[in-house]
């Protein structure tokens, strides 16, 4: 009571000092990725659900809310609603002292967007709150970050946001390489400048304009994105009056930072020591589990058994074990490995790197490494596991194997014997109705006593649980930022299309650019020597993939024979220098031919070969010898119907003679030439 | 009130509250107000319940010993209030009735005049431990109470219900709490005993117990400290930070100087995590280090500690009583993706062996290692142990 008098005592000003100290803190969770980054896996159970490293990933998010001092929490779920709530009910979240949970449920939300007008709808929101996703794991200091951000408005109101990042190197497993974000901030205020997150894309070019606002801006490719934001309430009404904001990163960033009308500012955090990661994808999956086990995440590692309802242990070599672990007869477990209670382990069975929940029955010399086995598997002897994940309830036949990368959902039976090819992922869900995945869904022989259908919508090559080997090497090169060295431009990257191809094209482009613009011939020949190198290319290569491009004429089939011969002649004589410096001796009787193949595919240019030819002579791209040694092939070589030797007489005649001139001795070459 | 023990053990999971001495007092306190505030019968189901709370209090944070310790004070402080409270009514209607309780008198009779071998050698240590003699009497009272009782207590089963033992109780917990209030005095108080003029001290972590002691003795000497820097946590420079503060000559060296500095150190006085059964210690990571090299050099070392962190509990090797904290201490999260393939290991504590320590300074006095087993007869019950059922 006496507290209250001096309220009212202390005047207007004091009361709301205190009205702010004692604000609750609020924290907004969505339940719901809108992706289906785990699919099949999320068709059965929400991702938030998903045990990482043995607790579901919504403990992990709870529990680092609870621990900053978040008094209340909203988990926003839409897919899987009822799931969630009933975890929620049945866990120690329910009734824990400081902390309350609800459940919110939005069941028509599609997007992040929709999500927050729902949570604005619901009017709970009083107040700074932190929005987050239900899959972060961190250990970050909340507090302090909450204070830069509170200080930060009490400057300037139109701070709404600030959003936390973690630094990492550009290639770090825990970067996902879905988020390949590129972001500018003001160096001194920290400041959100420019967003851009387009993996696809290879370069971010930034408004020459930015520059007049902030003076210097700093470029950063080496953040992980937290999805852990600061958000004013200011943030919910914004998204109300853009109903079509789907996204808080794609549509919301963009639209706050391209507005010059509403001066909303967006801040950044940068985490140093401390951890904090989305687990966005299965690649994120399996890095932040390695995260975990080597306890970067400390104090939430599992030997920390913060949900109170486990009971692990560590031991050397990363290995955790919960009590009740059956391990019997000469099984080795070896390192980063964690087993949950009831799980028995056969005699012979080698354990290595892996995860494996409770009560799960792994029989004799099987062999696991690297995989993720969730609770009540059933492994029967000699099946061999590698880098797989494995939902509840999947049994797994004797003498079967599961290649890397794959992922078998709940309760899917693997057969006798069966041999499942790398990146598999099999499941039992039957998909929605209203949603057209029936065709992603296949019927699949499981082997003897098998069980479950193959699930074939492909993950994009980042989003495996393992990286895929194949397209390893040019993939990660062409990833690797500022790799130095010449980077081939790709403006229309087609993987599929064959190295010699791409040459081709690119050099093709390179000439026209050169033809239309009017470059030097110099550096024409850079660029193209540039394209030889980085291609693996010889001279005979670049002639072959030059000269086409110089004789196409723009109006091939209407132009008059008069005109294309004026037009080649135009043509060889001006970029006679690039041509020079491709050409050499060994490679000119090659030329020729390729020439002939040109001209083949070509029908219009059979009439003007013979001028073509000439005029490359007479620019010195072809010697003498190398048109006369052409001709030899081509009489020599019977199957030859000579076409273009007859095309060519005159001008062999006319070499011939001028050779007799210049040269008596070389009577008997040109005697048997005749003959 | 559950709730209240929730908070708590939360606080514990997420290392709100730290260090021992905090977490004692926070034990201590609540287990006081628990006594006080619920509603229990008789001893027998008091101390069921305390033991109950214990273990929740334990799995919380299994790492920190005195948790353990001081539940296991509260219980054998109910006991030995219970046994007195029950011989002192017995005494009295013996005296009053001699007729109806002649039985149940004559057996608790024969007790008391049982042999108590024990007794003299207790009482010889107190006189040992010449300094703190007001604590040391109020102990020797307690444990000849203790040792009286000791014998025949198997048989006893705590049921009767006497009103004045809640009071009893609450006013025997308050003097744990008042001894853990003036331990860190109360050791200090004996440095003067320990530290000569001139000489140079070596110790490492960041130990309360510790500062207090070498502050005290610097009043009236003048010495050189040498502090251990203690990576990966770095606590060596705050005690250098305070000692330095408080006017000592101090000297902050790196973890791996340790055993090229030690030929000149005359003793090293260090603090400790937690004192197990057989006098070996679980300190600091690095002390084991410290340990060895001061063996080699034939330096004594001191340990300084209050009573409460001494536990019933032995150690066998480095990682029985372990955690181990994150890599990013040391490494930089930056560059894990090149240290994929590389263990690294961030252990909390070392285990040191009896046989490398040479004293240990408590707020009782000091003590040799052998020793300690006895003190923990004197002040655990034997039916206390919690952790058991592992």
């Amino acid at each position: 009571m006496a507290k209250d008098d001096k309220k009212s005592k202390g005047g207007s000003n004091t009361n709301t000092l205190d009205i702010k100290s004692e604000e609750t803190l609020q924290a907004v969770v969505l339940g719901d990725s809108f992706d289906i980054k785990f699919s099949p896996v999320t068709l059965e159970k929400p991702r938030t659900l998903l045990p990482l490293v043995n607790i579901p990933l919504l403990d992990y998010t709870l529990e680092f809310l609870a621990s900053s001092g978040v008094q209340e929490i909203f988990v926003f779920c839409c897919a899987h609603a009822d799931q969630i709530k009933e975890y929620i009910q049945s866990s120690r979240w329910s009734n824990l002292p400081g902390v309350s949970v609800k459940c919110m449920t939005g069941r028509d939300c599609r997007t992040t967007g929709d999500a927050l007008r729902g949570v604005y709808n619901a009017q709970v929101i009083q107040s700074d709150f932190i929005l987050i996703t239900g899959d972060v794991v961190s250990n970050m200091n909340l507090q302090k970050a909450l204070q830069v951000h509170k200080a930060r408005k009490e400057v300037d109101k139109n701070n709404i946001m600030t959003m936390v990042f973690k630094q990492a190197s550009p290639t770090h497993r825990t970067r996902s390489k879905q988020d390949d974000t590129v972001i500018g901030t003001n160096s001194e205020t920290l400041q959100l400048v420019w967003y851009d997150n387009s993996p696809k894309k290879k370069k971010s070019s930034i408004p020459i304009e930015l520059f007049k606002k902030h003076p210097s801006i700093q470029m950063r490719y080496d953040l992980i994105d937290c999805h852990i934001d600061i958000c004013s309430p200011e943030v919910l009404a914004l998204f109300i009056d853009n109903f079509d904001f789907a996204d808080i990163r794609e549509d919301f960033i963009h639209d706050i930072l391209g507005s010059e009308l509403l001066d909303h500012k967006l801040y950044t955090y940068v985490l140093q020591g401390e951890y904090a990661a989305r687990v966005k994808d299965l690649r994120t999956y399996h890095s932040v589990s390695k995260d975990i086990i080597h306890r970067w995440t400390f104090p939430m590692v599992p030997d920390n058994n913060f949900m109170c309802n486990t009971t692990y242990s560590l031991s050397r070599q990363m290995i955790y074990k919960e009590r009740g672990v059956k391990l019997f007869g000469d099984c080795l477990i070896s390192e980063e490995t964690v087993l949950g209670t009831g799980t028995e382990v056969g005699s012979g069975s080698r354990i290595s790197h892996s995860i494996i929940g409770r009560n799960c029955r792994i029989g004799k010399n099987v062999k696991i490494h690297g995989s993720y086995i969730w609770d009540n598997v059933v492994i029967e002897d000699n099946a061999v596991i590698q880098s797989s994940l494995l939902c509840n309830g999947a049994i797994v036949k004797s003498d079967s194997s599961i290649g890397r990368g794959s992922i078998i959902g709940f309760n899917v039976v693997v057969g006798n014997k069966l041999i499942l090819e790398p990146f598999s992922k099999i499941t039992l869900a039957e998909p929605e109705e209203d949603e057209d995945d029936e065709e992603n869904i296949q019927d699949f022989n499981m082997g003897e006593n098998g069980k479950g259908k193959k699930w074939i919508l492909e993950n994009e090559p980042y989003n495996e649980l393992v990286q895929r080997e194949i397209d390893e090497p040019s993939d990660s090169d062409s990833d690797e930022p500022g790799s130095g060295g010449v980077m081939p431009p790709t403006k229309d990257k087609d993987d599929d299309v064959p190295e010699f191809i791409k040459f081709q094209r690119e050099v093709r482009d390179t000439i026209r650019r050169g033809i239309n613009e009017n470059l030097l011939m110099e550096n024409i020949q850079v660029e193209i020597n540039g394209l030889k190198f980085a291609y693996i290319k010889d001279g005979l290569d670049c002639l072959a993939a030059i000269l086409p491009v110089l004789l196409e004429h723009p109006n091939i089939n209407t132009v008059s024979a008069k005109d294309l011969s004026a037009f080649i002649v135009k043509r060889i004589s001006s970029y006679s220098p690039l041509l020079v410096k491709f050409s050499s001796e060994d490679n000119q009787v090659d030329l020729i031919f390729k020439i002939q193949d040109f001209c083949d595919e070509n029908e219009q240019y059979k009439s003007v070969f013979q001028l073509i030819l000439h005029r490359l002579y007479d620019n010195d791209v072809i010697s003498e010898d190398a048109i006369l040694e052409w001709a030899q092939e081509i009489e020599d070589d019977e199957e030859d119907e000579g076409f273009y030797l007859k095309k060519c007489t005159e001008l062999i005649k006319w070499l011939k003679s001028a050779e007799e001139e210049s040269d008596e001795e070389s009577e008997e070459d040109s005697d048997t030439d005749s003959d | 009130m559950e709730r209240q023990l929730e908070t708590f053990i939360l606080h514990l999971k997420r290392k709100n509250v730290v260090g021992s001495y905090q977490v004692s007092r926070a034990t201590a306190e609540l287990l006081r107000h628990w006594v006080s505030k619920e509603k229990w019968s008789n001893a027998k189901t008091l101390i069921e319940a305390i033991r109950a709370i214990g273990k929740r209090l334990i799995d919380a944070q299994p790492l920190e010993f005195c948790i353990g310790n001081i539940v296991r004070r509260v219980l054998f402080i109910i006991r030995e209030e219970y046994l007195a409270i029950k011989k002192n009514t017995e005494l009295e209607s013996a005296t009053s009735s001699t007729t109806s309780k002649s039985p149940s008198s004559s057996a608790s009779s024969s007790t008391t005049t049982s042999p108590t071998p024990a007794s003299p050698q207790t009482t010889a240590v107190h006189n040992l431990s010449s300094s703190t003699s007001a604590t040391s009497q109020l102990r020797s009272e307690t444990s000849s109470k203790h040792l009286l009782s000791y014998e025949d207590n198997e048989d006893i089963d705590f049921t009767e219900n006497f009103p004045r033992l809640k009071a009893a109780i609450i006013d025997s917990v308050n003097e744990l709490i008042d001894e853990l209030e003036g331990l860190h005095r109360n050791v200090a108080d004996q440095a003067i005993e320990h530290i000569h003029s001139n000489e140079t001290i070596m110790t490492l972590g960041c130990s309360k117990t510790v500062e207090e002691f070498l502050k005290e003795a610097a009043r009236k000497r003048s010495f050189k400290v040498i502090v251990v820097e203690t990576s990966p946590s770095l606590e060596g420079q705050k005690t250098a930070l305070t000692l330095s503060k408080a006017s000592i000559d101090t000297t902050l060296i790196t973890d791996s100087a340790v055993f090229a500095m030690m030929s000149r150190v005359n003793k090293v006085i260090i603090g400790t995590h937690a004192v197990m059964a057989n006098g070996g210690l679980i300190a600091t990571s690095g002390t084991h280090l410290l340990a060895v090299a001061a063996k080699y050099h034939s330096v004594p070392i001191v340990v300084c500690t209050g009573l409460y962190k001494l536990c019933p509990l032995y150690a066998y090797d480095q990682d029985t009583f372990n955690n181990f904290g994150s890599p990013g201490e040391y490494l930089k999260f930056e560059e894990a993706e090149y240290l994929e393939h590389v263990h690294s290991y961030n252990p909390t504590f070392d285990y040191i062996t009896p046989d490398l320590i040479s004293l240990f300074i408590t707020n009782i006095g000091g003590h040799n290692p052998d020793y300690l087993y006895r003190l923990i007869q004197e002040y655990y019950d034997p039916r206390d142990s919690l952790e058991d059922d592992q």
